[in-house]
């Protein structure tokens, strides 16, 4: 499938969605006659159109002018998708660590996880140093010289 | 005329503090540094460095993030020049005649003349900006919501046509913009929409939390595919970083040219640094004597950019400052993070905190100097930073995003959204849809629909107000010809090829 395609599909779709969900909004025109429904309506409608005229242009285009989406990935594609999952799994985690464990201790092994990740496991040490660097430092100059507070959790010393 | 020396006066006051000068340092350095590095650019830079600006008074802040903007500027063409990559987008065209020069052995040569270009591109640019904030600021407080609807119109709809790619993606991404700008609680009626049941969806979503995913968390996706690259350069070859009187002679032209270009590109939305350097090479292309020179390492061909780039960046500012109308992506990040801190510019900004908009043009004067000084003497070792490799510099950024997300609601829930608009972002770029119009439209999106609430409020129910208001007629009108010349340019640069296709 072309890019134009999925986007146009994606368009019509997402404004469909949002066309039924703007008409089950709750109507309220006190203290302003416009209501809070017409803005999204006009904006659904928009994208929708935008949408059909993206398809129908994109159907008229001759086959070999259109970018295509590969699904398949190359084995080099396969891991940067891998590294991206990891990288967002590892946020949400990291996320649910923060508060209980502090900021130091949470930081540096969200870090620890993406340096692994990225920079292989073979540089270890330049690995750890750069996990536990980067959290002091970030740490220090947040509480020190701009006076925002982080969580400090189990280091509450 | 008077009054904005007074007001500079103030505002070289504000600006002069060693708070002051230290931020811009710092933010310049910053912004030289991100702007330098391959993939990252101004947008990303000013994304990443928001949880700093937290703890900082709104002149401060605002000073600090100005400063990785034009350090941004400074800073992308250090990479065009030496590995012919460029920082950011705005410095593509500094890769064409800086990169020859380079290889020519005049790589000293090529830095010294793009650092001078942007100072006194950037120095000018602040002249214009003295002049002309305040009367732009007193001529749109007489903006009503008619006037304001109609400039919105108009200033989004120049940002998907002005800038390149196709016309509807680039509506469909304002849409998308509109879309996340009406979640949440609806201010005028209370009316809850769009929150999917989501108790946290209550308030709206945080546009700096989309900001910094969009451009700080997507990027780093899009840099895994690239973790090798190596940008290391030898300090040796680059030379002597000076200018010869010769030399001057040759660039001032270009320089004095390029920079009110630059300026009134740079004021007008959706156009931007890139735009303007394109504008700038091809005029100084079309009018040299020698312009089989060009492209082949001639000093011109990096002058000419160069002080247009700067100049754009200063003149982004004053749509942002007087308006409150961010015109292109970094400006947005800037204004979001205004508003984080309870400063909503516009014309107001320049009467009730003149100290603000006001330290911040005086301060630009300060980060020139001081970037000159950077990027000429400094630039040997800084140029070094080129060496450090991806594979350390992605987590880092990363750890950045994820800080400044969580340190502005001190809710680690915003992580959520935060890889979601990090991953739509990756998908937007892998189907090629423009993603500064869905930002400028997630910040701008509240006010549009309130103005043009208020319009129709104010006509009885009808939009007659819209047409009736001749500022808002004009800008309505802009916005139409804009979209219709982008379709007739379009269609004729397809009959040309369709017709080379014949021949």
């Amino acid at each position: 499938m072309s890019k134009n395609m999925i986007t146009g599909l994606f368009a019509v779709a997402l404004g469909g969605i949002y066309l039924i969900a703007t008409l089950n909004l709750r109507q309220q025109t006190m203290g302003d006659p416009t209501g809070p429904k017409a803005f999204p309506f006009i904006i659904a409608i928009l994208l929708i159109l935008l949408g059909i005229l993206l398809l129908v242009k994109e159907i008229k285009t001759p086959q070999e002018s259109k970018s295509i989406v590969f699904f398949q990935l190359t084995p080099e594609g396969k891991k940067v998708l891998i590294r991206i999952v990891i990288t967002s799994i590892a946020g949400i985690i990291y996320g649910f660590l923060l508060d209980p464990l502090g900021y130091l201790i949470s930081t540096a092994v969200f870090m620890l996880g993406l340096m692994f990740l990225v920079n292989t496991l073979v540089r270890w040490k330049q690995n750890i140093i750069v996990s536990i660097s980067f959290s002091l430092v970030t740490y220090i100059g947040f509480a020190t010289l701009l006076h925002l507070s982080l969580p400090r959790g189990i280091l509450s010393f | 005329m008077l009054d904005s020396l007074n007001y500079l006066a103030l505002g070289m006051h504000e600006a002069f503090t060693a708070t002051n000068i230290f931020w811009v340092l710092i933010g310049g350095i910053l912004g030289t540094v991100i702007g330098m590095l391959p993939g990252l650019g101004p947008a990303t830079g000013v994304a990443v460095l928001i949880p700093v600006t937290y703890g900082m008074n709104p002149t401060t802040a605002l000073i600090t993030m100005a400063g990785v903007y034009y350090g941004a500027m400074f800073g992308g063409s250090r990479a065009s020049i030496l590995i012919n990559t460029p920082g950011d987008a705005s410095a593509i065209v500094t890769c064409w005649d800086g990169y020859p020069m380079a290889r020519n052995g005049q790589a000293g040569k090529a830095l010294a003349i793009s650092a001078w270009a942007s100072f006194v591109g950037g120095m000018i640019s602040v002249i214009f900006i003295v002049f002309l904030a305040l009367p732009v600021a007193r001529f749109a407080l007489k903006f009503g919501p008619a006037e304001m609807f109609a400039l919105l119109v108009f200033s989004l709809t120049a940002t998907v046509t002005l800038s390149k790619g196709n016309l509807l993606k680039g509506f469909i991404s304002l849409c998308l913009g509109f879309i996340i700008s009406t979640i949440g609680i609806d201010a005028q009626t209370g009316v809850m929409r769009f929150t999917m049941g989501f108790g946290s969806l209550q308030d709206g979503i945080d546009f700096l939390v989309a900001m910094i995913g969009l451009y700080a968390v997507t990027e780093v996706f899009k840099n895994y595919a690239s973790l090798d690259a190596n940008y290391g350069v030898s300090t040796s070859d680059i030379g002597k970083v000076s200018m010869t009187r010769a030399d001057w002679k040759q660039c001032l032209g270009p320089i004095l040219r390029s920079t009110p270009l630059g300026f009134i590109v740079g004021v007008l939305p959706g156009m931007g640094g890139t735009i303007a350097t394109l504008l700038a090479y091809s005029t100084e292309k079309q009018i040299n004597k020698h312009p089989e020179n060009f492209g082949k390492g001639a000093m011109e061909g990096v002058a000419a950019p160069e002080a247009a780039n700067n100049a754009s960046s200063v003149g982004a500012m004053i749509p942002l400052l007087t308006m409150g109308i961010p015109g292109s992506g970094t400006t947005a990040v800037m204004l979001g993070a205004l508003m984080m801190l309870g400063i909503q510019p516009g014309p107001t900004l320049f009467t009730q905190h003149p100290e603000i908009p006001w330290g911040v043009i005086a301060s630009m004067i300060i980060g020139n100097l001081l970037l000159l000084a950077i990027n000429l003497p400094l630039v040997k070792p800084l140029v070094q930073l080129l060496k450090i490799p991806q594979r350390i510099l992605l987590p880092m950024i990363m750890g950045l995003a994820f800080m400044g997300t969580y340190l502005m609601n001190y809710s680690a829930s915003d992580f959520f959204l935060l890889v979601l608009f990090g991953i739509g972002g990756l998908l937007m770029s892998k189907l090629d849809i423009p993603i500064p119009p869905m930002v400028l439209a997630l910040i701008l999106g509240g006010m549009l629909e309130q103005s043009f609430r208020q319009a129709l409020t104010i006509g009885n129910g009808t939009p007659v107000l819209f047409f009736t208001k001749p500022i808002s007629i004009v800008l309505l009108v802009l916005a139409v010809l804009s979209i219709v010349y982008t379709l007739v340019k379009d269609s004729r640069a397809k009959a040309r090829i369709s017709k080379g296709q014949a021949a």
